[in-house]
């Protein structure tokens, strides 16, 4: 996994339904998106991804994903509070950051943009809808967006 | 006035009328009583002229006997010395006939100037007297006046007075009868004056109160507030009203409400007794008190219901989602990859589960947009409502981009209101239009504002499927559908929804129409 990343470009999708996991990738695969999807399954998880931490202890930091698809009800640390700790630390803080979530409340998505999400999708129920919505997303911030971090930092 | 001549003038005329007399008639006589004739001559001379008057008559006769006695007698009339005997017999009895009459006349003019003076005097007394009883009339006039004016005067202060009388007695009887409590306190401390109200206040007899001062019959009284207003009273003679909580001897409590009014003999108090309104404050207070507390109970229990309202709604959106998702998700892969080995039907069964999946998703949206619309804080602001609906109209119509509508919008409709909420309204009354008109040739859209009873009445109108009247009622009931959903689809939320925000404004919304024949919907702000 740690080799593959260092060259292409992959997705951090940090969801704790594995059904709504499973769509995703089908989604994401049907749309012919062909990049690696690592899987975050709550808050800490997804952190300790990002940071070298826990369970991802001694993982290069300095690998970072080109989008990350952040759901917002996670357990443990919510989806929010990551998208708050990701703004605040400076190896993170200008990551592409995409809300993917069932919720359409008005808090939700004016907290997510308070926080300074790059985007907030809400999940269809009709997988027809879902899976454009998820190609529309794949092209966008895997193909046609400049990841700031590779400019920063090239091979 | 007799001139100072007149005299001798006598003396002339009158010896001259006796020589007259003496030559003729008297010459009978001859020379016998020769004076006869002159004698009264002299005398009245005299008396008329005084002493010199006198004394040139006896002259005069002494020279007329001189010179006309040859008249009478032929021969002078001395010839002897008895002759000039008699001639001075005639003068000395003559000059003291004169001397005589002189002192008569002047005695005469004497008694006429006292009596002059006398009568002089007796015109002043006149006058005085006059002048004293015209005094004494001006003085009785002033009197009869003045007894006239304290008459008048006395009446007036009986008047007065007895006006004062009735005027104390009616304000004693109002004191007496007063509902309030009324004293009069010395500066001794002394009951002047008080009332039968007061005596009951006092919880005292009529007699004790007469008979004692203050102090007496309150002891311990110097100790309290009161005594000191007392004091203020009749040292700063100020008015002072206060309520105050009395302890009586006894033990007892009562409240008054007190107004202190300084006299000249002390103090005027008026007291009223004011403890079962007192009472009844400190029940008021102690209800309102519990009631404000029921209040901020139940404000907390509805703060909590709401919050749990709300995690309930947000569970919702995200749970509730969640595995309807992973049906039509899941459902959608078997009908893709799995296809070669599901007949017609399976797949037939399958679009029915991602259908319902579907509608429930629908259902579910709605049934949050409704809950939302509550909790929504309600922003009032000018709103374009013909610009609204023809944007919402025009979303409609790229959603269907084949079907055709007549839209008749009204221009320049404005409102005041919660624009994002009257978008709602509008999008469900128009999304209402167009569905319900789908099914029929010629559809029309009508969206503008009439008056009625002097409101706003706002409409969206169509010529679609319409409904009964007697179902119109039940159209904003939330889940209510007069159509079932192979027909027309829907929820039975979006009115339920407009009735809301209507609501929510202060408004109403009512509904007109006929089966076949179109609906029209009205709503005010």
């Amino acid at each position: 996994m740690a080799k593959s990343q260092k060259d292409s470009r992959f997705i951090l999708l940090v969801e704790d339904n594995p059904d709504d996991e499973l769509l995703t990738i089908k989604a994401l695969k049907e749309s012919k998106i062909k990049n690696e999807v690592v899987v975050a399954h709550d808050g800490v998880e997804a952190l300790d991804f990002l940071y070298g931490t826990g369970t991802h202890k001694g993982r290069d930091v300095r690998i970072v994903p080109d989008v990350i698809l952040l759901d917002l009800k996670l357990p443990r640390i919510d989806g929010l509070e990551v998208l708050r700790r990701i703004r605040a630390d400076e190896r993170t803080k200008i990551l592409p950051v995409v809300i993917l979530t069932s919720s359409r409340e008005e808090q939700d998505v004016m907290n997510g943009y308070r926080l300074g999400a790059n985007s907030y999708i809400r999940k269809p129920v009709d997988f027809d809808n879902f899976s454009e919505a998820i190609r529309h997303l794949g092209l966008y911030w895997l193909v046609l967006n400049e990841n700031p971090n590779r400019i920063r930092s090239p091979q | 006035m007799r001139k100072a001549w007149q005299p001798f003038l006598v003396a002339v005329t009158l010896v001259t009328v006796a020589a007259a007399l003496r030559i003729w008639p008297l010459h009978a006589l001859e020379t016998r009583l020769a004076w006869l004739t002159f004698y009264p001559a002299v005398i009245l001379t005299a008396f008329y002229g005084g002493f010199l008057a006198g004394f040139l008559g006896t002259i005069l006769s002494c020279l007329t006997i001189l010179l006309l006695w040859p008249a009478i007698a032929e021969h002078p009339y001395i010839n002897d010395t008895i002759d000039w005997l008699g001639l001075l017999i005639f003068i000395g009895n003559c000059t003291l006939i004169s001397g005589v009459a002189e002192a008569m006349r002047r005695a005469r003019a004497r008694a006429m100037e006292s009596n002059k003076s006398l009568e002089a005097a007796n015109r002043d007394l006149e006058r005085e007297i006059a002048r004293r009883q015209e005094a004494e009339e001006k003085i009785q006039t002033q009197n009869a006046q003045l007894e006239q004016r304290v008459r008048e005067r006395t009446a007036e202060l009986e008047e007065t007075y007895r006006a004062l009388r009735q005027n104390e007695e009616r304000l004693r009887q109002a004191f007496d009868n007063m509902f309030e409590g009324v004293q009069i306190v010395s500066f001794d401390w002394r009951y002047l004056y008080f009332n039968d109200t007061f005596v009951r206040h006092s919880k005292h007899s009529r007699d004790d109160l007469a008979a004692h001062t203050v102090l007496e019959l309150y002891p311990g009284i110097e100790k309290t507030n009161i005594y000191t207003v007392y004091e203020r009273c009749f040292k700063e003679r100020v008015a002072i009203q206060l309520q105050n909580e009395f302890k009586f001897p006894d033990g007892s409590v009562s409240w008054f409400e007190l107004s202190f009014q300084p006299v000249p003999e002390g103090v005027f108090i008026i007291s009223m007794d004011i403890t079962d309104r007192k009472k009844a404050e400190a029940d008021l207070r102690k209800l309102n008190a519990e009631l404000e507390e029921r209040v901020i109970q139940r404000t907390e229990q509805l703060e909590l219901s709401n919050k749990e309202l709300e995690a309930f709604s947000y569970s919702v959106s995200h749970d509730l989602r969640a595995p309807l998702r992973s049906i039509d998700g899941f459902s959608n892969v078997l009908l893709k990859e799995y296809q070669e080995r599901l007949d017609d039907q399976g797949k037939d069964y399958l679009g029915r589960v991602r259908a319902a999946a579907q509608r429930m998703g629908q259902l579910i949206d709605d049934l949050l947009g409704l809950s939302r619309v509550s909790r929504a804080e309600l922003r009032r602001e000018t709103v374009d409502l013909s610009a609204m609906a023809q944007t919402i109209l025009g979303g409609l119509q790229a959603g269907e981009p084949d079907r055709t509508v007549n839209a008749v919008i009204a221009g320049g409709v404005i409102a005041e209101g919660d624009a994002r909420l009257l978008s709602v309204v509008l999008e469900n009354l128009l999304a209402n239009a167009w569905k319900f008109t789908q099914k029929r040739s010629g559809p029309t859209i009508e969206f503008g504002v009439k008056d009625t009873d002097g409101e706003h009445a706002y409409f969206v109108r169509d010529n679609g499927a319409g409904f009964e009247m007697k179902y119109a009622d039940k159209l904003f009931g939330a889940f209510q559908r007069l159509h079932g959903s192979a027909e027309f689809e829907g929820t039975g939320i979006g009115l339920a929804t407009v009735q809301r925000i209507v609501r929510r404004h202060g408004g109403r919304v009512w509904a007109e129409g006929q089966v076949n024949d179109g609906a029209t919907f009205y709503f005010t702000l």
